[in-house]
């Protein structure tokens, strides 16, 4: 004991170390001191709380000292373990003594701190506070997240508790660049929002700007990541979601090493990640999974479904309505032979179809599971029939309508299929009245839009425009991972290059040198890792 | 004074634009609707382009550069029907009809206006730039000598006078398997780059002019211009005769604004920079 003081007396540098524990510091530098009467202190919280009832207190020491706690918030067993097991077992006689406990002068903090689900312990004639974490957590695990499954590769996804989420991303990157910041939004609500990034990798600008437009955020409450997208977002007046959500943690360290900012809150599993191009929500985790041929193809597949989606009843429509003869000669009796019985022109029956498609979709989801498909088979397939049967629908509108609903679906992102199936209605329309032209036009004004379109200062079409041919490389194809040597320029990464090159083992094989070491070449790229 | 010259001929070539693409849509597309949904349907797509900006306008070209080459496909598969031999004999009647026909042909190539207008907006060296301008001007002749030169191998000689648009009534007569009527497609893509032109001419009226008035910001300019192009367009209408007139004003101003203007300012500038230099 003496020793040890000797020893910080002479050695140590003698600046007092602050407790840092910015995720639970939210009271605005209001300060109250203590009072050194307990029941001056207890009066205190307890008006500060207005009664509540969930707020317990325990009297001891015959009334000289109380513990308070939120049992809604507090972990009964931990409250024993922490507190009342070292002084019954004898390991100290006094609760006040408990080395564990944190002692604060400032009654604020006292509040804030058992709005955290910490204890407080008072005793009379002291006007110290002391804390001690009893928080109880209800987390489920961290299971595959639903709408975003893959075949191969991870299986876990973020929950709503914000600590456990960035655990899942610090266990992938053991890094001390990783860096997160927390803010603290809603002036009622008090929601924790971490800002995390690559310290290195990303552009300081971007963090920057992403830090500022957060923390300007001033409302009462922020209870989903859609209102934080909604309040940071460059531009609020379009279909298109400028934020990529995720609650899968390898498509978020995938981004945060790309040179992106994933921004998280409390209470939601949901991510997001600024900057983000229209390329990023065609990108699922599956196409790295995949050898890079089935990858490219099954991209292609996908961006092909955003034209069907968006196009094709329009499309069907234009041919039906004016253009009859773009069909090829042995098409056109059947085709003007199922239209002919209908007795609504195409454009109504393409509106109808696509608002029944909407229908059934949406009372699909709001459903319990077993009668979601009740609704599905019901939906799709009896409505479907008999729509024919009784004349009121053509059976190659039907045709058209579903593939353009199950082109839609194909979308990796939820937002932007939500997204594409809105924008068919303003084609569907224009192909009605102009044919081939609408179309033309229609199509002329998304792209203008897109192109304008801009996420944090990143152009929303990255790749496409402006046109970068090296970043073509995970846009319309998903080229081999070996050759993905850059990371991709919309991110503003700051440290450009990604990888090594990782298959120097075959460099090496192929001029004939050392054929005695190193099999998979894992090792000698992972020296080069710990070199640097 | 000369701005408002300049604004005053990109303002006809815009509006000559509309009238030769709304005439050949109602021609091809849709012969019952009226002058004034696609000249304005036209105009507004136009505007909504110009307003993001040269970037955006500049982003969007090199995306929408593609269909070009789609076209290009499109017309080398005609290519297949061709015979050379309807090319023959050549330069039967000397070298004056050639040049006759050379200045038919001038005006595609009056667009280049547009390098020197926006020439200081861009950033990059001069060496540069001039490669870029080159590049297109060559493309843009390869462009128009693969269209010329496959419409005049695929019709015979009596066959050419009598088509008005060669390239659509030759697409016209092939059938794909899948689709039978190549021309309207062909039609669509086209579209696409007549909006690209209007565009351009469109942006520089507006850029001359609110140059021209101080109170305009480049919105309100893109919007009158707008306003007075479609004006025209209606005031012109399917008239032959009025459309053949605006077609020789045009190609006179071109003569004057596009070549004429800059070979006179090139020595100008030469001797401004000089007396700049003696002044110091």
């Amino acid at each position: 004991m003496l020793m040890g003081f000797f020893k910080r007396l002479f050695f140590g540098d003698h600046t007092r170390l602050q407790d840092r524990d910015l995720a639970h510091d939210h009271n605005h530098g209001r300060k109250q001191l203590s009072s050194k009467k307990l029941s001056e202190n207890v009066d205190y919280l307890l008006s500060n709380f207005h009664k509540s009832n969930d707020l317990k207190i325990r009297v001891l020491n015959e009334g000289n000292a109380a513990l308070l706690y939120f049992e809604s918030l507090s972990d009964q067993e931990k409250v024993f373990e922490k507190i009342f097991a070292p002084v019954e077992n004898g390991q100290i006689d006094e609760i006040s003594k408990l080395r564990s406990a944190r002692i604060t002068q400032n009654l604020e903090e006292v509040i804030t701190n058992l709005l955290g689900g910490q204890a407080a312990y008072i005793e009379d004639g002291s006007n110290k506070v002391h804390l001690f974490d009893v928080t109880s957590c209800y987390n489920r695990t961290p299971e595959e997240p639903q709408n975003e499954r893959v075949i191969r590769g991870a299986h876990d996804g973020f929950i709503e508790n914000i600590m456990i989420n960035i655990n899942l991303i610090r266990k992938r990157i053991e890094n001390r660049n990783l860096t997160v910041k927390y803010i603290k939004l809603g002036t009622y609500t008090n929601t924790n929002v971490a800002i995390i990034y690559m310290d290195g990798i990303a552009d300081p600008s971007l963090v920057q700007e992403v830090e500022r437009r957060v923390s300007s955020i001033e409302t009462d409450m922020v209870h989903s990541p859609g209102l934080i997208e909604e309040y940071i977002e460059d531009q609020t007046n379009t279909p298109f979601p400028q934020m990529l959500h995720t609650e899968r943690p390898d498509r978020v360290v995938g981004n945060l090493m790309e040179g992106r900012v994933a921004i998280m809150a409390e209470g939601t599993p949901t991510t997001l990640i600024a900057p983000s191009t229209f390329f990023m929500f065609y990108q699922a985790s599956d196409d790295y999974n995949m050898r890079w041929f089935t990858g490219t193809f099954i991209r292609l597949v996908r961006l092909f479904s955003f034209v069907i989606a968006v196009g094709l009843p329009a499309f069907y429509i234009a041919i039906v309505g004016f253009h009859f003869e773009v069909i090829p000669d042995e098409l056109i009796i059947p085709v003007k032979a199922s239209i002919n019985e209908i007795a609504y022109p195409p454009i109504i029956e393409a509106l109808v179809m696509v608002v029944i498609i909407e229908l059934i979709r949406e009372a699909g989801v709001r459903l319990p599971a077993p009668i979601g498909q009740t609704i599905g088979i019901v939906g799709g397939l009896v409505i479907g029939d008999a729509v024919v049967r009784a004349g009121l629908v053509s059976n190659l509108m039907v045709i058209v309508v579903a593939l353009t609903a199950i082109a839609s679906f194909v979308v990796p992102s939820n937002e932007l299929s939500t997204a594409l199936r809105l924008l068919t209605f303003p084609l569907i329309v224009l192909a009605g009245t102009m044919g081939f032209v609408g179309i033309v036009f229609g199509m002329l004004i998304i792209i203008i839009h897109l192109t304008k379109l801009q996420s944090f200062g990143v152009p929303y079409l990255a790749p496409v425009a402006p046109l970068n041919f090296g970043d073509l490389k995970d846009t319309f194809v998903r080229l081999p991972m070996f050759m993905m040597k850059t990371r991709p320029k919309d991110s503003h990464a700051i440290k450009p290059d990604a990888l090594n090159p990782v298959r120097k083992w075959k460099l090496s094989d192929q001029q004939g040198s050392k054929p005695n070491q190193q099999p998979d070449g894992a090792e000698a790229s992972s020296k080069k890792q710990s070199d640097r | 004074m000369l701005s408002a010259g300049f604004v005053l001929y990109f303002i006809s070539v815009g509006t000559l634009i509309i009238i030769l693409y709304s005439r050949m849509i109602s021609l091809w597309v849709l012969p019952h609707t009226p002058l004034w949904i696609t000249a304005s349907l036209m105009i507004l797509v136009c505007f909504y382009m110009i307003s993001g900006g040269l970037l955006v306008m500049g982003r969007l070209y090199t995306m929408l550069s593609v269909l070009i080459l789609i076209l290009f496909g499109v017309i080398l598969y005609s290519a297949k029907e061709m015979n050379i031999v309807y090319l023959f004999p050549i330069l039967e009647s000397g070298w004056g009809r050639v040049f006759g026909a050379v200045n038919q042909a001038f005006f595609s190539f009056f667009g280049y206006i547009v390098s020197l207008v926006i020439y200081s907006k861009v950033i990059g060296t001069h060496k540069e730039k001039l490669k870029v301008i080159l590049y297109a001007h060559s493309f843009v002749f390869l462009f128009y000598f693969i269209i010329v030169f496959v419409s005049f191998t695929y019709f015979s000689t009596e066959e050419i006078t009598l088509v008005p648009e060669p390239i659509l009534y030759m697409l016209k007569a092939f059938e794909l398997p899948i689709i039978a009527r190549l021309d309207l497609f062909f039609i669509s893509i086209w579209v696409v780059n007549v909006a690209t032109t209007f565009g351009t001419y469109l942006y520089m009226a507006g850029l001359g002019l609110s140059h021209l008035c101080p109170i305009c910001t480049k919105t309100t300019a893109g919007i009158i211009v707008g306003i007075i192009v479609l004006a025209l367009t209606l005031y012109v209408g399917y008239d032959i005769q009025k459309t053949e007139q605006l077609n020789q004003l045009v190609l006179r101003m071109g003569y004057a604004f596009s070549l004429g203007i800059p070979l006179i300012m090139l020595p100008l500038s030469y001797v401004r920079k000089n007396r700049y230099k003696e002044g110091e």
